[in-house]
């Protein structure tokens, strides 16, 4: 569990750190200048430059606000990094609740688990060969404890024989030891040559010390030759005890007394030199073979420190007990260093660790615990997969932890997918199959999620019937994501999509009798259009502007009827055509006029002509043909607002 | 039986009248007298013939729309074109008052004698000016259809 809330922390941290370098990222685009800006020049006005100071502040802060507008309240549009982010959380949220839910059961390192769920299909290593190979690794142990080191290092070899158990790993050791070894030769080479050179060192020495005699010898004759000869008048007081042992010196090299000595004494004092430089250069050879000896050694040791962890973190604690033994005889070492005793130690802890984990699995399995079973074999496996056993373990008893596990699989497969109507089946089977796995945590969740989806889908709704388009395809879309197999979620969204295709047909419908002036057909079928046209301002215009016209037809058609009952069949008519006006496509209208034309042909007639003498600008036919429509039916609205309406054009235009 | 009827016929199926064998009882007067009368009658008929035919003679040759034609509404509610540029006579009953612009003249109804459906006519202000036209009054006037099949009273008298 504990593992589990770290690693719930680090993604949550990564995502933080995610969500901030993207926020970053923003900032930095923000901040990008979109044309290159003037060089800045020099403010004289300090008050100036403060509130140049203080708006370039506000800027920073305003794209720092900006950023963090876009991450927090804004959503990541497709495709966008963002929009990536959010997927990866929200898969990353769904492993989490799908780990939490199976309760921490499942090794939760891919690549271990892929090598426990192997290994419960393996078949076991047989007991024979577990003790065999137990006592000849003991056997190595208790030769190292003699000191044979040499029969051990044979002994390893034998190991590496049992590749089922030991996998190479001892063989991989005695080539270790035998590398350390060999680099153990290099050494003893080295210490044969500085011998050499020590020897060589000696004999330069002895050279240089005649070679020093024979010059003294050399000068001391000349000495002598030359106070008895009358020679030279300054000789070197000093020369026999020369503190350097006959090795030339600057002065005497300068001097002009030494100028004149013979050529013998000059080249004896050469080659002195010479054997001094080769004393000098093979000394320094021994103190190089020295240091380079000397790290082999320190190298050797580390590598084999170094393998010794390698050791102990692959697991392999059987060899590291072996392999800290062998350090210690072969370095000469009467104790192992910190880091190597702890790990010697924690071998120890770890096998026994083992030894007690598959005791409690067998008996968890005897008694059908198998949820807790899987527990203590998985803890074994990890802490030491080539523990004998571990690797002992009948199949037999394997097989039942593998049943399991391969069912917490499927279950956590089916979490992250929130397929819980299968589920629910499979926690029915992991009930009987392991009595002792606890569902509380998993049911709890589908619980959980099932109701979050349905009240996703209630909401949905909700906002589908308030007109809210978006919010419901946002609400639908979450309830999915929530619960895909969700039972209630096809017939909703089908309903809504329904509706929503019914909508947008009536729209177009609509929009084809506004376009063909069919008001009437708008008319019969506005409970249709009305809802659809919830939030669609303008179209609810033009559905009231065609209500109100067929509703002044049906008007008219009322009192034309009325009219014509009471005999008035001219104002029936009247009343007909004024209406038709309005809805000149109206079938219903169209047909009441017709009707009604017949029966005062008189009085429609003269109106008509009336009609067609204006149109042609006839004013005054016009006029006398509306004053005879009126004297018929002297109530007569258009004969009545005709002659009024063309007296006043006439007077009017004959004024001009 | 027969002969104490007198109205009885002397001979059965035969009426006689019962002053059949009877005399004048009035006698005849002289013939004289009676064609003087005669003739003066006639020649009190004759003068006043003439008189009566002089009137209608001195009306007739007083009447200025003597020698147009009567306006035909029935041409002009068909065809008005037809009649556009035609000068017609027409005797007009005032049927309505329509408009009234000062300097363009009087819009009326009218209707004629021969014809009760009414026709617009423009009566201008130089025409309309010394008349006042009340409904139901009859006027003589000379008529013209202008463009637009407007009617033009060109003169107007009182009937």
């Amino acid at each position: 569990m504990r593992i589990l809330v770290r690693k719930t922390e680090i993604l949550c941290w990564s995502l933080v750190i995610c969500s901030w370098s993207l926020g970053g990222l923003v900032c930095a685009q923000d901040s990008q200048p979109s044309a290159p800006t003037a060089p800045a020049e020099p403010n004289p006005d300090p008050v100036k430059a403060a509130n140049t100071a203080k708006e370039t502040e506000k800027g920073t802060g305003s794209s720092s606000s900006s950023a963090m507008d876009y991450l927090f309240n804004r959503k990541p549009q497709e495709g966008s990094a963002a929009k990536e982010v959010m997927e990866a959380q929200s898969r990353g949220k769904a492993k989490l609740i799908a780990q939490e839910a199976l309760g921490g059961g499942r090794i939760e390192d891919p690549a271990m688990r892929n090598r426990f769920e192997k290994y419960l299909g393996m078949a076991e290593v047989t007991p024979d060969q577990l003790k065999s190979y137990e006592s000849d690794s003991n056997k190595v142990v208790q030769l190292l404890r003699g000191g044979k080191t040499t029969e051990a290092w044979k002994e390893l070899y034998k190991l590496a024989e049992y590749q089922n158990i030991d996998a190479g790993v001892s063989l991989e050791l005695a080539n270790r030891i035998e590398s350390i070894w060999n680099a153990d030769r290099t050494s003893s080479q080295l210490d044969k040559k500085n011998e050499q050179l020590r020897r060589e060192i000696d004999s330069a020495n002895r050279n240089a010390d005649m070679m020093s005699n024979e010059i003294r010898q050399d000068e001391i004759e000349f000495q002598k030759k030359m106070r008895s000869g009358g020679g030279s008048k300054q000789q070197p007081a000093n020369n026999g005890g020369s503190p350097n042992g006959g090795v030339p010196s600057t002065t005497q090299e300068t001097s002009g007394s030494t100028a004149s000595s013979n050529v013998n004494s000059v080249l004896g004092k050469l080659e002195l030199t010479e054997e001094y430089l080769n004393s000098l250069e093979k000394k320094a050879r021994i103190k190089l073979n020295e240091l380079k000896s000397e790290k082999l050694f320190d190298k050797a040791k580390d590598d084999f420190a170094l393998y010794i962890t390698t050791l102990y973190d692959s697991g392999r604690q059987r060899h590291v007990l072996i392999a800290a033994d062998f350090w210690r005889k072969i370095f000469d070492q009467g104790d192992y260093p910190v880091s190597m005793a702890q790990q010697v130690n924690a071998s120890l802890e770890m096998s026994r660790d083992v030894q007690n984990n598959i005791d409690v699995f067998n008996h968890r399995l005897e008694e059908k615990e198998i949820s807790a079973a899987t527990d203590r074999l998985q803890e074994a496996f990890m802490l030491n997969e080539l523990h004998p056993s571990v690797l002992g373990l009948p199949r037999a008893k394997k097989k039942e932890v593998e049943g399991f596990t391969r069912r917490l699989s499927r279950m956590q497969n089916m979490l992250e997918a929130r397929d819980f109507s299968s589920l629910e089946t499979l926690l029915e089977e992991m009930k009987k199959m392991a009595p002792d796995f606890d569902t509380t945590k998993p049911l709890a969740i589908i619980n959980a999620v099932k109701l979050e989806s349905q009240l996703r889908l209630g909401k949905a709704k909700l906002a589908a019937q308030s007109g809210d388009l978006k919010m419901a395809m946002e609400e639908f879309q979450t309830a999915a994501e929530t619960w895909p197999g969700n039972p209630d979620l096809k017939d909703k969204a089908l309903t809504f999509f329904n509706s929503q295709d019914m909508q947008t047909q009536s729209l177009t419908e609509f929009d084809r009798l506004v376009t063909e002036n069919n008001y009437r057909g708008i008319f019969d079928k506005q409970l249709m259009f009305a809802p659809a046209m919830k939030d669609d301002t303008k179209r609810q215009e033009q559905l009231k502007a065609a209500l109100e016209k067929v509703k002044g037809a049906e008007i008219a058609i009322e009192k034309a009827n009325l009219l014509r009952a009471n005999g008035d069949v001219f104002g029936a008519w009247e009343a007909v055509e004024l209406a038709v006006k309005d809805l000149p496509m109206d079938i219903k209208l169209n047909t009441l006029r017709g009707d009604l034309s017949g029966k005062g042909a008189e009085f429609v007639s003269a109106i008509n002509k009336a009609k067609e003498a204006e149109a042609q600008k006839m004013l005054g036919y016009s006029l006398t043909w509306y004053a005879i429509a009126q004297r018929q039916y002297p109530a007569s609205q258009i004969a009545n607002q005709g002659i009024e309406r063309i007296s006043q054009e006439i007077v009017s235009k004959s004024a001009l | 039986m027969s002969s104490l009827n007198p109205y009885q016929d002397p001979e059965p199926g035969k009426v006689v009248s019962p002053f059949a064998q009877s005399e004048n009882a009035v006698p005849r007067k002289n013939g004289g007298n009676t064609k003087v009368v005669l003739w003066i009658g006639l020649a009190v008929v004759l003068i006043a013939a003439g008189a009566v035919a002089g009137i209608f003679l001195t009306g007739y040759l007083n009447d200025p729309y003597r020698t147009l034609e009567p306006f035909p509404v029935s041409k002009f509610l068909d065809t008005p074109r037809s009649l556009m540029g035609s000068k017609f006579k027409a005797e007009l009953r005032v049927e309505a008052d329509l408009a009234y612009k000062e300097g363009v003249g009087r819009l009326m109804l009218f209707s004629t004698k021969d014809d009760s459906r009414p026709i617009a006519v423009m009566v201008p202000t130089p025409v309309a000016k010394d008349i006042y036209f009340t409904k139901g009054q009859t006027y003589m006037a000379e008529l013209e259809v202008k463009e637009g099949g407007l009617i033009y009273a060109n003169s107007c008298k009182k009937n």
